[in-house]
């Protein structure tokens, strides 16, 4: 049976597109600069969606880029194909990954952490994924320290939960919580996008 | 681009918040308790200026567009419903003080970007 995350992004994934297009093009160069950061190694991909961020990637890596839904695997085929390097999609849950243990390198998020119900357990089950000393490289939206907008976030969040993400989330505490060393933080707007850099 | 997206955000925020600010304009008239025309004007402004957000998004972002977008709501629908209630606003007056609040808090959000952006020295957040 299909868990209740899969089931919104089953249902998300027919709009996702046209809702994903105006932030795509406006985060393109900080995401050029995240992704820009793939190496030659083993690299994991959570939440691939649609296969939006896969312009993104620079060629000829070879990466494992797994989501919840069956539906946005299905719409990112076609992108993933277009890629000059190798993709494998693979549907999986990111708090129970079907993967081998410390089987990566390089472990990329795209605003995935606010969705995923258990946020802590998920990272944790990603730094098993990570060989010791691997990298965690996360593109994520988290609530805010100012006001107003950490009162709209936290106002936002019970309704937006509905349909995927929470607004309200403190992901760089659950990195840490995870286990995680953090090595760098860098905010994309306001407080609220961020690149996460850490270690396993 | 960057200056292509400000002009734009600063257009749209303009624009929403003379809609909101004439929508007020009619909605808040004296008469109004004016404790509750400033509630209903800030919480109604900012919901009708989340959904519009929404809508914006497709086209300029997501969190540059939904945040400074229900600060405009915000407070637009407080200043003219406080005002409508107190003293009567012309549709005119409604708008011209709602573009004011959007103009107002894109540079708002726009000075606060420019403060927080690059690396986080710690990271409680």
């Amino acid at each position: 049976m299909a868990s209740i995350a899969e089931r919104i992004w089953d249902r998300a994934s027919g709009s996702y597109d046209k809702y994903g297009r105006g932030p795509e093009k406006r985060w393109a160069a900080a995401k050029r600069e995240v992704f820009g950061a793939m190496g030659p190694g083993r690299i994991l991909f959570v939440a691939v969606g649609t296969g939006l961020d896969i312009q993104f990637f620079p060629t000829g890596r070879n990466i494992t880029a797994m989501d919840i839904s069956e539906r946005m695997i299905a719409k990112a085929v076609p992108r993933a194909a277009a890629y000059d390097g190798q993709i494998r999609l693979l549907r999986s849950d990111v708090q129970q990954p079907s993967l081998k243990p410390g089987g990566f390198d390089q472990v990329f998020t795209s605003c995935t952490f606010c969705s995923v119900p258990d946020p802590v357990e998920g990272l944790r089950a990603l730094r098993s994924l990570l060989r010791p000393g691997g990298e965690l490289r996360m593109f994520e939206h988290t609530g805010s320290g100012w006001f107003p907008f950490n009162v709209m976030l936290n106002l936002m969040t019970p309704l937006s939960r509905r349909f995927g993400p929470s607004m309200n989330r403190n992901t760089t505490r659950n990195v840490a919580a995870a286990g995680f060393e953090i090595l760098s933080v860098r905010n994309v707007y306001l407080d609220v996008l961020k690149v996460i850099v850490a270690r396993a | 681009m960057t200056w292509r997206y400000f002009c734009a955000d600063f257009l749209w925020n303009a624009a929403l918040g003379a809609f909101l600010g004439m929508l007020c304009a009619f909605v808040f008239i004296p008469g109004w308790p004016g404790a509750a025309a400033m509630l209903a004007g800030m919480f109604g402004g900012m919901l009708l200026a989340s959904v519009a957000g929404s809508v914006a998004g497709i086209w300029l972002g997501a969190f540059e567009v939904m945040l400074p977008s229900m600060l405009t709501g915000m407070a637009a629908g407080m200043l003219v419903a406080m005002r409508g209630a107190h003293e009567g606003v012309s549709a005119a007056q409604g708008a011209v003080l709602g573009a004011a609040c959007g103009a107002g808090s894109i540079l708002y959000s726009t000075a606060l970007n420019l403060w927080l952006r690059g690396n986080v020295a710690r990271w409680p957040r």
